[in-house]
């Protein structure tokens, strides 16, 4: 009965406050879903949940009293564990409209991709080449060598040669310039791709989550094309198909971004899922 | 109105969680109005003092 008379009942505004609070937890739940984390967070709202009602009910002061001491530690937990998901927040943040900037357009680069593209695709060479859009991938270049060199499919694709110095790693190309190669991508950690997919399609996806980089990979088992935007990636593309979507996407500035995102997430719900035809890398 | 339906679909399906998500704002709310009704009457008190 003590149980009950420590709450209070809520007035209006406080069960407006309340619906409010509901709302953002469960906009922090559902970006946290299917992430790392996801099962730490639960884990940790449960055990904190359960021994509040218990030490509540069984009157437990002193335990009550630690219990409400170690929320603050609690919360600096919070930040630790979910590091990388902050971080990734923070970026898509600073993606929306309002923080927009002019992307400078990228049409020149668009024939030698494609060319080259189609040649590794061809030779089933394995390749990774990042685009930089609005965020800046500074971070990622300075893990790989600088370049600084005009795109030119001849020089990806003796990057991505077998047995050549720099073709484990990424390629990023900001503006109209190879600016680094052999860079370091971060691996996506969402569980639904830890099994499918292998590291080059995973470290496409994790670069996506952090930036509006587009990512172009290529298998090296069975030489398909995928673009990964977003955290989101498309895989086993057409050389026709993948053209128009590369076309699409740098001639267009941001529509050509959004227009693929829409493309996705409405193919996303049509299916539940993200295509994935094939095991490979 | 095919949004705020897909909307209100979408929290059907997940009504699980936010119900979870309820408890959890009711308990935070319950915790933050006790400790700052602590506080208005500690500083009540501290004011009746003076």
């Amino acid at each position: 009965m003590s149980f009950y008379s420590n709450f209070e009942l809520p007035d209006g505004q406080g069960w407006f406050e309340i619906i409010i609070l509901s709302i953002l937890m469960y906009s922090i739940f559902r970006f946290f879903k299917g992430t790392r984390g996801s099962s730490i967070f639960s884990g940790l709202i449960v055990f904190f949940i359960s021994l509040y009602i218990l030490t509540s009910v069984i009157q437990l002061d002193v335990l009550n009293w630690l219990l409400s001491k170690l929320t603050l530690y609690f919360s600096l937990a919070i930040i630790i564990i979910f590091q990388p998901e902050i971080r990734r927040a923070l970026a898509r943040l600073g993606r929306q409209p309002w923080g927009k900037s002019e992307i400078a357009s990228q049409k020149n680069i668009i024939a030698p991709l494609i060319d080259c593209t189609k040649s590794l695709s061809q030779k089933k060479i394995g390749a990774l080449i990042a685009i930089e859009r609005e965020i800046g991938t500074r971070s990622f270049q300075d893990t790989g060598t600088a370049i600084n060199a005009a795109v030119s499919p001849e020089l990806i694709t003796s990057i991505f040669f077998p047995r050549s110095p720099l073709h484990d790693g990424g390629v990023i190309i900001s503006g109209t310039k190879i600016k680094s190669a052999g860079c370091i991508f971060p691996l996506s950690q969402k569980d639904q791709f830890n099994k499918t997919l292998g590291t080059r399609h995973r470290a496409a996806i994790g670069i996506t989550e952090e930036t509006d980089a587009v990512v172009i990979v290529i298998s090296e088992q069975t030489g398909a094309i995928s673009i990964a935007y977003n955290g989101k990636l498309r895989r086993g593309l057409s050389e026709d198909r993948f053209s128009r979507i590369i076309t699409s996407m740098l001639t267009r500035k941001r529509t050509g971004l959004d227009h693929f995102r829409k493309k996705i997430d409405n193919e996303d719900e049509n299916r539940g899922v993200i295509k994935m035809e094939t095991i490979d890398d | 109105m095919t949004k705020l339906k897909k909307i209100f679909l979408h929290l059907w399906e997940d009504k699980y969680l936010f119900i979870l998500c309820f408890i959890v704002a009711f308990l935070c709310w319950q915790g933050i109005n006790e400790a700052l009704l602590n506080d208005s009457q500690e500083k009540t008190k501290i004011s009746s003092k003076n």
